[in-house]
């Protein structure tokens, strides 16, 4: 995204081009980028594309030819509703961990040197334990005969047979507690950026706390925001290790889905055409906001 | 006439660091008035203060009469004129101007008409579309001013609004300020470090030192008689002459015997008695420096010999440092004719320094520490 395109950017320079010999200097400052691009993300998205063109092979891997028959079978009934969780369970997680990231940045920012050291440490202390060890964690908190549901119960704040574990309330929650930091980290990065002068003007002319900090500090921290964004929804929308731990069988995800067509029903095309209509899902809304965000920063301001 | 805007024994302390004591300072209904002192002295505390962004930890803030002390930033007819613009740098010029009106939910034709009126008053309505980032620093500066402007403020606070920019572009705002404030007519109080900036634009200026008001007075009241020797050496260059009262001569002059240069006449700003210590402020200019013992009545001027240690020529006027006696004197002379007919004085000449008894000022208050203000040739 940004650091492809300041590569882009050629040195200033008032005389005529010598198109050759800059032209040569971009591509070898690119051409590592490209070839980690093309090797290792070009390649496997084309392949998981072609596969899902070919038939199933009974043995469990790709048969010859070509075939349009698991385009067809991604018409399942059962699919829909399946998308439309993992839709709204990442949506949902992603506005939450923005919606918990926002005032943590702010206040982060406006921390002394020396505090806010502390607080970023205590933001990244998660990270030192294995990511399948916190879901762990979290299933031992939520589990029936946890400390938790016990705790809820003995404060008649949850009947006896109602459960904390296995369902999209236990998703969301661990989805949100896993993505936090990564929502967290960029808006920081923004927010240290930010001009706070610019919150007391705002102020200065009239606007009310919250007006001031939403005219002027979320337009301050878009582009972070925009990071935050991404980062959070999309390994959200492909996640699969977190549904299959701490969800049950109603609360699948395509991740669960794409991994039972390949370890139980050894079908890789199948596996493939599901992975395809994610990769499509996530890459389309991020293809439109980058071409939204390239205009804006072309055209000029309002009048 | 009640003061238009007022300190009123304005405290505030950062911590247990006193950073502004007992201020009390009223303006005038459109008056300029400057809060000038070094970085540090508590008038960049006061400035925010009145904008309502610190709360005084004791004393009230007036405006109009009315107690504005408890009053949110929001809530006051008060706009200011940061330090570095604090532009919006999402919006345009015409948007960073409309900011207050569309805050104050203005009609759609009000806004262009308002702003509309600001950008001809600043000069930049070709600019409007612009962003903050494609402007140079005054244009950046006249949007800040006409921003602040366009709720039609009671009181326009400047934080130092000309320090990033350079010498030249100063200059031209100074005046473009100026006439802006004889268009609007708007009281502003205005912050600077820089004595120049304050004595050209201010009809007032309070000098601040240490979180103390020290003195508040027209530019010349201040230039021609400060109080203390802080004032006397932060405003423009001078000279101190410590000394006892030895006798006094008549009601308007008394002699000191000087440290350094002996006996002396000086003027009897103040009531002394004989034997007191008093300090004298003489500014380098009030002197004149000739190469022969000038005919001077001992009454009522003052001649010393002394003898040149440095020269500076500057083109209007040259600067000297001379040494009477032990004391090291800073001088200057204006150069009204043409200057290449005469002999001048050079390094190592004996001259004759002179000066009227009444061309200096008695202080106040005298502190040792405030020489260290005084510019000096390096040694």
């Amino acid at each position: 995204m940004k650091p492809l395109r300041s590569i882009k950017v050629s040195p200033v320079h008032d005389g005529p081009l010598k198109p050759g010999r800059l032209d040569r200097r971009e591509w070898a400052l690119t051409l590592p980028t490209i070839i980690w691009l093309v090797l290792l993300f070009a390649v496997p998205t084309a392949l998981v594309f072609l596969i899902a063109l070919r038939p199933a092979n009974p043995a469990g891997g790709i048969g010859e030819g070509w075939t349009l028959a698991t385009l067809k079978d991604l018409m399942q009934p059962a699919y829909p509703a399946i998308i439309w969780r993992t839709v709204w369970l990442s949506v949902v997680a992603t506005a939450i961990c923005l919606g918990l990231a926002l005032p943590v940045a702010y206040y982060l920012a406006r921390l002394s040197r020396r505090s806010r050291q502390w607080v970023l440490l205590l933001v990244i202390l998660p990270f030192w334990s294995n990511f399948l060890i916190r879901i762990f964690a979290w299933r031992t908190v939520l589990h029936p005969d946890g400390w938790l549901k016990q705790g809820l119960v003995f404060l008649r704040l949850m009947p006896e047979d109602a459960t904390l574990l296995y369902n999209s309330g236990a998703i969301l929650l661990v989805l949100v507690y896993t993505y936090l930091p990564f929502a967290i980290l960029p808006l920081y990065a923004a927010a240290e950026k930010f001009d706070f002068a610019l919150l007391e003007a705002a102020r200065d002319l009239g606007a009310k706390r919250f007006r001031a900090w939403c005219t002027v500090f979320l337009p301050g921290v878009s582009r972070g925001l925009l990071t935050a964004l991404l980062v959070v929804l999309i390994p959200a929308l492909g996640s699969y290790a977190i549904p299959d731990l701490v969800g049950g069988p109603g609360s699948e995800m395509i991740g669960n889905k794409i991994a039972q067509r390949v370890f139980s029903d050894r079908n890789l095309p199948h596996a493939a055409g599901l992975s395809a209509l994610l990769a499509m899902a996530v890459m389309v809304p991020v293809i439109v906001m980058l071409l939204a965000r390239r205009d804006e920063s072309k055209g000029g301001g309002r009048p | 006439m009640p003061a238009f805007f007022e300190f009123r024994d304005i405290g505030h302390q950062f911590g247990k660091t006193p950073v502004v004591e007992k201020v009390n300072l009223s303006l005038n209904r459109g008056e300029v008035f400057s809060l000038v002192g070094p970085s540090g002295c508590g008038k960049t505390t006061l400035l925010r203060i009145a904008a309502g962004f610190i709360q005084p930890t004791r004393g009230a803030v007036l405006l109009d009469g009315e107690d504005i002390t408890a009053l949110p930033p929001d809530k006051r007819k008060i706009n200011t004129v940061f330090q570095n613009y604090a532009l919006f740098p999402h919006l345009s010029v015409f948007e960073n101007i409309a900011f207050g009106l569309r805050v104050a939910k203005k009609s759609k034709t009000d806004v262009t008409r308002a702003v509309g009126e600001m950008l001809e008053l600043i000069d930049l309505a070709e600019h409007a579309r612009k962003k903050p980032a494609q402007l140079s620093g005054g244009q950046k500066q006249r949007v800040a001013i006409a921003r602040a402007l366009v709720n039609q403020p009671d009181l326009l606070l400047l934080d130092e609004p000309l320090a990033a920019l350079d010498l030249k572009l100063r200059q031209r705002m100074l005046l473009e300020l100026d006439r802006i404030h004889e268009e609007v007519g708007t009281t502003f109080l205005y912050v600077t470090h820089d004595q120049t900036e304050a004595m050209s634009l201010s009809d007032r200026i309070g000098v601040m030192h240490q979180g103390k008001l020290l003195q508040v007075g027209t530019p010349a009241e201040i230039y021609e008689s400060p109080e203390s020797s802080f004032v006397a050496a932060f405003i423009g260059d001078t000279n101190f002459v410590v000394g006892k009262v030895r006798r006094i001569v008549d009601e308007n002059r008394f002699v000191l015997e000087a440290e350094c240069l002996g006996e002396i006449v000086v003027w009897r700003d103040k009531p002394v008695a004989v034997g007191d210590q008093v300090t004298v402020s003489i500014r380098p200019e009030k002197f004149s420096l000739q190469k022969t013992r000038p005919a001077t009545n001992g009454e009522t001027s003052n001649s010393v010999p002394c003898k040149i240690e440095e020269v500076i020529y500057l083109g209007p006027q040259t600067r000297y440092w001379v040494r009477s006696a032990d004391q090291l004197i800073s001088v200057i002379q204006q150069h009204a004719n043409y200057l290449l007919d005469e002999t001048p004085l050079a390094w190592g000449d004996e001259a004759w320094l002179t000066w009227r008894a009444n061309d200096g000022f008695m202080l106040n208050a005298y502190r040792e520490a405030d020489e260290a203000l005084l510019t000096l040739p390096d040694d």
